[in-house]
């Protein structure tokens, strides 16, 4: 809690309806965010139960810095995977951050469920459990508008809510959160519905006066000149993220059609100008931040033959262009939107749907799945199938989609096709094939995520491929973020927050950092994060790596499967000498 | 000499809005001169294209090429 020394952590177990607040001195050198998460994910884990036992934990935490500098938006949410089976961390921006600090809490740690749907709503002086039986079965949209009309706070609230993919339990249902934002990946979603819990509202209503104001706006004022008027940022409010479909594409990057190619031949129809042309109607932006990156696009759909037409307004950014565009053929802009709705309304990962799809159609192809299975003509390109399917991942319709709804990796155990199940970790693909980086550091990240590391991106600045530096700048990469991840700033603006704005902006709201003290802290928090996932069972000897990326040549050219093996070893070993220093 | 220097979208904000530009050199000139010659800073170039192949930023340039400059690729 800003100014204090300790971490306020609120306590809410469903199952006996019991609310606790504690101040937790010894979470201080955590910093927040992702630190203190992981702490009392360590603390509060039961490793002997299932992952989705209702004991289970669920963690969320805003950072050291959130809302209190520009572009520190986010929260974190912690838990077990029902996807990965081990570390889940997943981050969303929105309003959440803000109303979790006003409402003055840093932390909350949710045990227990609820024998019946329940929402749980959240203000600073009240915490209440209610009935939410009849939301059960709605949409995200849906249960996020009757929160909405339901509770009081609107402009000072967030609302985080399921969809009937996470109260079905599919191992990829995400959390939406207020308008557009979501705790994506990972299968929170899932992990939520398994407790009954519906939604949490949280009001954030409290004043609290800066100290040092001179001080802090001083420091206040150059992030934001950094961040308003440099080119640093405005590529994420200009183009944003899909500006990536064209080089990527250009330079044989870009995931296409499960990854049987590395470029799409209607990548422009997908592309980054082609929506901003097309389908871009308004940009908004997380509270905080005043870059504004989030682009809504619109598509015409008509409400039935002969009828009127609405205008659907979705987000879009460059994972979903690939997850529901190139990775399944997709050929134009506004079947993308559509595809995005569905996944939207019903709560799912849109990155892991598309590429759990992209197997799905492989599969079928290859006959490994039959037509009475996927009930569906999926196929490349074929839009329509694809909306039923997802739909039928999300109820679970049949015994194929039961098993396709815990993942690409879960499925191709069963069906085969294993070569080409695009997973890292069990965790489906991000959209990037540029090279090592882009194979190595979702592998190792401890949430197999592309944004564990950037792997991606020390491709792309590599100027020639070295075994050794590639290495070690994942590491450090992994570590730096789990510091950043403690503020908790929006990667986006990692080159805004360098150690030298880092140390100003904390030190000017009471801190007493070096630059030391944040190296110390990011490898505490990532020595955590290892010790949960081998508790987890997690190994890091046992991942394999799909055959595919070794057979389309990634945007560095053709890759080798056995140096990305010796790569992932040479990953581990530092990862154990790190470790071995703590047992010491 | 001529050449033809196309710029995406994303980056003709640093081309006054120009995203076709017919460019005169004399002597030896590289792709990535011509580039940042044009106004896209360096920190702003993904990577550069001559006649459709990705070609490292030293690749001297010869009457009529065609060159293309990419944006950076961005995300978290």
């Amino acid at each position: 809690m800003i100014y204090e020394k300790y971490i306020r952590v609120l306590y809410l177990d469903l199952t006996t309806k019991k609310i606790r607040i504690e101040h937790r001195k010894d979470l201080y050198s955590y910093l927040g965010g992702v630190g203190v998460a992981s702490k009392l994910l360590e603390e509060n884990l039961k490793p002997e139960l299932d992952p989705m036992d209702p004991q289970q934990p669920v963690i969320f935490a805003i950072g050291a810095a959130s809302t209190i500098f520009p572009v520190v938006t986010k929260t974190v949410a912690m838990f077990w995977s029902p996807l990965t089976g081990e570390l889940g961390e997943s981050y969303a921006g929105g309003r959440m951050a803000m109303t979790l600090f006003l409402a003055g809490y840093d932390a909350i740690v949710i045990t227990g469920s609820s024998s019946k749907p329940t929402y749980i709503t959240i203000s600073r002086n009240n915490v209440e459990f209610k009935d939410a039986r009849a939301f059960w079965g709605l949409s995200c949209d849906e249960v996020g508008r009757v929160v909405r009309e339901r509770e009081p706070g609107g402009g000072k609230r967030s609302i985080i809510r399921i969809g009937p993919a996470g109260e079905n339990l599919v191992s990829y249902a995400c959390v939406c959160v207020d308008t557009y934002r979501h705790f994506g990946r990972l299968g929170l979603g899932a992990v939520l519905g398994s407790k009954k819990l519906k939604a949490i509202s949280i009001v954030g209503d409290r004043d609290l006066p800066i100290k040092n104001f001179k001080d802090y706006f001083k420091v206040y004022q150059e992030i934001y000149n950094k961040v308003t008027d440099t080119s640093i940022m405005s590529k994420y409010h200009d183009a944003g993220t899909p500006v990536n479909i064209e080089p990527l594409n250009a330079a044989g990057g870009l995931p296409t059609k499960n990854l049987r190619q590395n470029v799409f031949e209607h990548g422009d129809k997908i592309s980054g100008e082609t929506f901003a042309h097309k389908n871009l109607v308004r940009k908004m932006a997380c509270t905080g931040c005043p870059v504004g990156c989030i682009h809504i696009g619109q598509f015409r759909r008509e409400f039935d033959k002969g009828h009127e037409y609405e205008a659907v307004s979705v987000s879009y950014d460059y994972e979903l262009l690939f997850a529901l565009g190139s990775f399944l053929g997709i050929k134009s802009s506004d079947e993308v939107l559509q595809l995005i709705e569905v996944v939207e309304k019903l709560g799912l990962d849109a990155m892991s749907t598309g590429v759990v799809l992209g197997w799905a159609t492989e599969a079928l192809a290859k006959n490994l799945i039959t037509l009475e299975q996927t009930l569906v003509p999926l196929a490349f390109g074929n839009t329509q199938a694809y909306i039923t399917a997802i739909e039928y991942i999300a109820y679970k319709k049949n015994e194929f989609y039961s098993i396709l709804a815990q993942g690409a990796e879960k499925a191709s155990e069963i069906y085969g096709g294993k070569e080409f199940a695009m997973t890292f970790g069990k965790n489906e693909m991000p959209g990037y094939h540029t090279g090592y980086g882009s194979v190595i550091g979702p592998t190792v990240g401890a949430r197999h995520s592309h944004l564990c590391n950037g792997g991606y991106s020390i491709d792309q600045s590599m100027k020639e491929f070295d075994k050794e530096k590639l290495v070690e700048k994942l590491f450090k990469e992994e570590k730096e973020r789990c510091m950043l991840n403690s503020l908790i700033i929006c990667l986006f603006a990692r080159k805004v927050y360098d150690r030298e704005t880092i140390l100003a902006a904390l030190n000017s709201i009471d801190y007493n950092l070096t630059n030391e003290d944040l190296d110390a802290i990011g490898e505490r928090i990532y020595k955590t994060k290892l010790r949960i996932k081998k508790m987890m069972g997690y190994d890091g000897k046992n991942v394999r790596f799909p055959k595919r990326l070794f057979e389309t040549p990634s945007m560095s050219g053709q890759l080798d499967e056995k140096v990305a093996y010796e790569l992932l070893d040479m990953y581990n070993k530092k990862v154990e000498e790190m470790m071995a220093k703590e047992d010491a | 000499m001529k050449v033809y220097l196309e710029v995406g979208s994303f980056l003709k904000r640093f081309t006054s809005e120009q995203t076709n530009l017919e460019i005169n050199i004399s002597g030896d000139k590289t792709a990535a001169e011509v580039v940042l010659s044009a106004g896209v800073p360096e920190e702003e170039i993904g990577f550069i294209t001559v006649n459709g192949q990705k070609v490292d930023s030293d690749y001297v340039l010869k009457e009529n090429d065609i060159i293309r400059v990419y944006p950076i690729i961005v995300g978290g």
